[in-house]
């Protein structure tokens, strides 16, 4: 490919980069933990998850009978392992983990395996619940990955390249996220649906007794846990490339910025969850092909059209 | 089929479920030495054994069966139990030629011991697995006893018997009767907490924690921001909308109380009306002490898929063990 617009790093670096996503997603724990605590009235709120943690590390694996663990495991420990992948293309200021010519559309394959895991997840315990929280998930992903692939596309047509760092680079004038908000917006209902946060929780609700989390228990439920929140960060720190000028800004340097940046996004994300209802499923394919969708299309057009006229 | 030798004394087939089984071109030739004695096939049903050869069935003992009120017609309300908790419902045995179903060890019809899901024809035609899911009588966010043993296919609820443990307003040993306004934040705490707005259901739950301690002051003030935030939610009006209208004439044909009227949000407004006049200190509302009758539940929720059902019996104030009514009638 032509002249890169980042560094590729060594290997070796994917550590830095994994136990970087791990303190970031801790930091969304905790501030979901501390805005819980703050609703109930109740103190404490910040340690809390340390010690839900390790009860659960403690704790005895429960199995349900017939179970099909082996599925069961890939779905728990493939959303764990489905987050550090989508952060390899995600440059952290100049340098990157890797520099796929074909970025976007990694990411993308990487949160539509989603789908897959959070099924199995509920699949495997062969309980009614999880198999109708696995099901809920499917719905909701029939009405978000739609509109979540076009806002995808918005940038990299701006951009004229799939790859991230092309794509950060192109915003040296004014971000993207200025003249495709709707994009954005729909980036971010993307980002909450795939990670299973906030209102796209239905999966994991409490009317169904957890659904997919109810024959958790243990490490799987924490594997799992932790999936969810690493995911909702690694899909938070790439909207800052894709739509947030990557690692640009005053005084610090990149590297900084986009850390700053995704942590905005994150807090935000945390913070709206307490805020707003479930999306039922059944309901929310109509928001999902009848207004998101089109919109994202529309975004799309207008991006094309600028693209063009600017030459 | 080779049933040589079997010896069936006191099986119980009373109840079995076979519907839908194709006993068709069945060849039951070779059934010597059989002892069936002591069977009771009582309300068994055998419909479509088209083609069946019974021939051959030498020296059979048959003696002491019962087959009262066999009904040869389709299977229906057979029931295997006695072989191990299995549950027939519903299987098709068509095609199960050349099996051999001496011990009743070779058919693994209940992996695990749980019963495979039978079919069922679904709302469009097409046969859909039907699992059977009781709710309660200990879930979160669900009046405490009730008991609704639903029949699922997919999500949606196609069947559902209602039942309360314990038997019905006996009232538990529970830490004594509750202010009317308690029990309303309560209930509109599980409605909230169900339809997953978190911080709207932490003020509820303040609200029921000021009235409990008596603090007017701080319940007034919960009661009031719950009641501006959910007025003003359009997505929480979007999400509860549609769920469970009932207009006067349903009241009246399930002897609902009038307060029931509407759907799912409007329910939910009207208590929390009541719950803002309550902590408001003013002058207590006329309360209709017609208790939701729980009974009615099943043909309120059939077809209901499974969220708008738990919505549904949240935004009805059910109360199976009413420790309210107690301080009226006590």
């Amino acid at each position: 490919m032509a002249e890169s617009v980042v560094t590729t790093v060594p290997g070796g670096w994917a550590v830095l980069a994994g136990i970087l996503l791990c303190g970031l997603a801790f930091f969304a724990v905790a501030l979901d933990a501390a805005l819980s605590a703050r609703a109930q009235g109740t103190g404490g709120g910040w340690g809390a998850p340390l010690g839900r943690a390790a009860r659960l590390l403690r704790q005895r694996r429960r199995s349900t009978v017939a179970a099909d663990t082996l599925l069961w495991r890939i779905g728990g420990a493939g959303m764990l392992v489905g987050a550090f992948l989508m952060i390899a293309v995600i440059p952290l200021g100049e340098w990157t983990l890797a520099d796929l010519d074909v970025g976007v559309v990694w990411f993308n394959t990487v949160d539509v395996m989603v789908w897959a895991l959070v099924w199995l997840a509920g699949w495997g315990a062969n309980s009614a619940h999880g198999l109708v929280g696995g099901y809920r998930f499917l719905a909701h992903g029939l009405a978000y990955e739609l509109p979540l692939m076009f806002a995808l596309v918005a940038p990299a047509i701006a951009a004229g390249s799939l790859a991230v760092g092309d794509v950060a680079a192109a915003q040296d004038g004014v971000w993207f996220v200025v003249w495709m908000p709707v994009a954005f917006l729909v980036f971010l209902i993307g980002v909450t649906g795939f990670s299973v946060w906030g209102p796209f929780t239905p999966a994991l609700a409490a009317d169904i007794g957890g659904g997919v989390l109810a024959e958790l228990s243990g490490v799987d439920r924490l594997v799992l846990q932790a999936g969810r929140y690493l995911f909702l960060t690694a899909g938070a720190a790439f909207s800052v490339p894709l739509f947030l000028g990557g690692g640009a800004g005053p005084v610090l340097p990149g590297w900084a910025w986009v850390l700053v940046k995704t942590v905005a996004v994150l807090a935000v994300l945390v913070w709206l969850r307490r805020k707003l209802p479930l999306l039922r499923p059944d309901r929310f394919m109509e928001i999902g092909w009848m207004v998101l969708l089109p919109a994202a299309v529309l975004q799309d057009l207008v991006v094309s059209l600028v693209v063009v006229w600017k030459g | 089929m080779g049933h040589g030798g079997m010896d069936h004394g006191e099986m119980d087939h009373g109840e079995m479920d076979h519907g839908e089984m194709d006993h068709g071109e069945m060849d039951h030739g070779g059934h010597g030495g059989m002892d069936h004695g002591g069977m009771d096939h009582g309300e068994m049903d055998h419909g479509g054994h088209g083609g069946m050869d019974h021939s051959g069935h030498g020296g059979m003992d048959h003696g002491g069966m019962d087959h009262g009120e066999m009904d040869h017609g389709g299977h229906g309300g057979m029931d295997h139990s006695g072989h191990g908790g299995m549950d027939h419902g519903e299987m098709d045995h068509g095609g199960h030629g050349g099996m051999d179903h001496s011990g009743h060890g070779g058919m693994d019809m209940a992996p695990g011991g749980i019963a495979l899901a039978g079919g069922g024809e679904d709302r469009d035609g097409l046969e859909m697995d039907v699992l059977h899911l009781p709710l309660g009588p200990v879930l979160p966010f669900w009046p405490a006893g009730l008991v609704l043993r639903c029949s699922l296919q997919g999500d949606v609820v196609v069947d559902a018997e209602a039942s309360v443990v314990d038997g019905a307003g006996a009232g538990g040993p529970g830490p004594g009767p509750a202010p009317a306004a308690v029990v309303w934040c309560d209930q509109v705490m599980a409605l909230l907490a169900l339809a997953g707005v978190e911080d709207a259901a932490a003020c509820a739950r303040r609200a029921r924690d000021a009235l409990l301690h008596g603090d007017q002051g701080a319940a007034r003030a919960a009661a009031e921001r719950l009641h501006r935030t959910i007025r003003r939610s359009r997505l929480l009006r979007w999400s509860l909308r549609g769920v469970l209208p009932l207009d006067p004439s349903d009241l009246e044909q399930h002897g609902l109380p009038r307060r029931c009227l509407g759907d799912a949000h409007d329910r939910l407004l009207a208590r929390l009306e009541r719950i803002r006049a309550e902590a408001g200190g003013a002058e207590p509302v006329p309360v209709e002490d017609a208790a939701v009758p729980w009974a009615v539940l099943p043909e309120l929720v059939t077809g209901l898929e499974l969220a708008s059902v738990r919505l549904a019996v949240a935004s009805l104030d059910l109360d199976p063990h009413p420790a309210v009514q107690a301080v009226g009638h006590g």
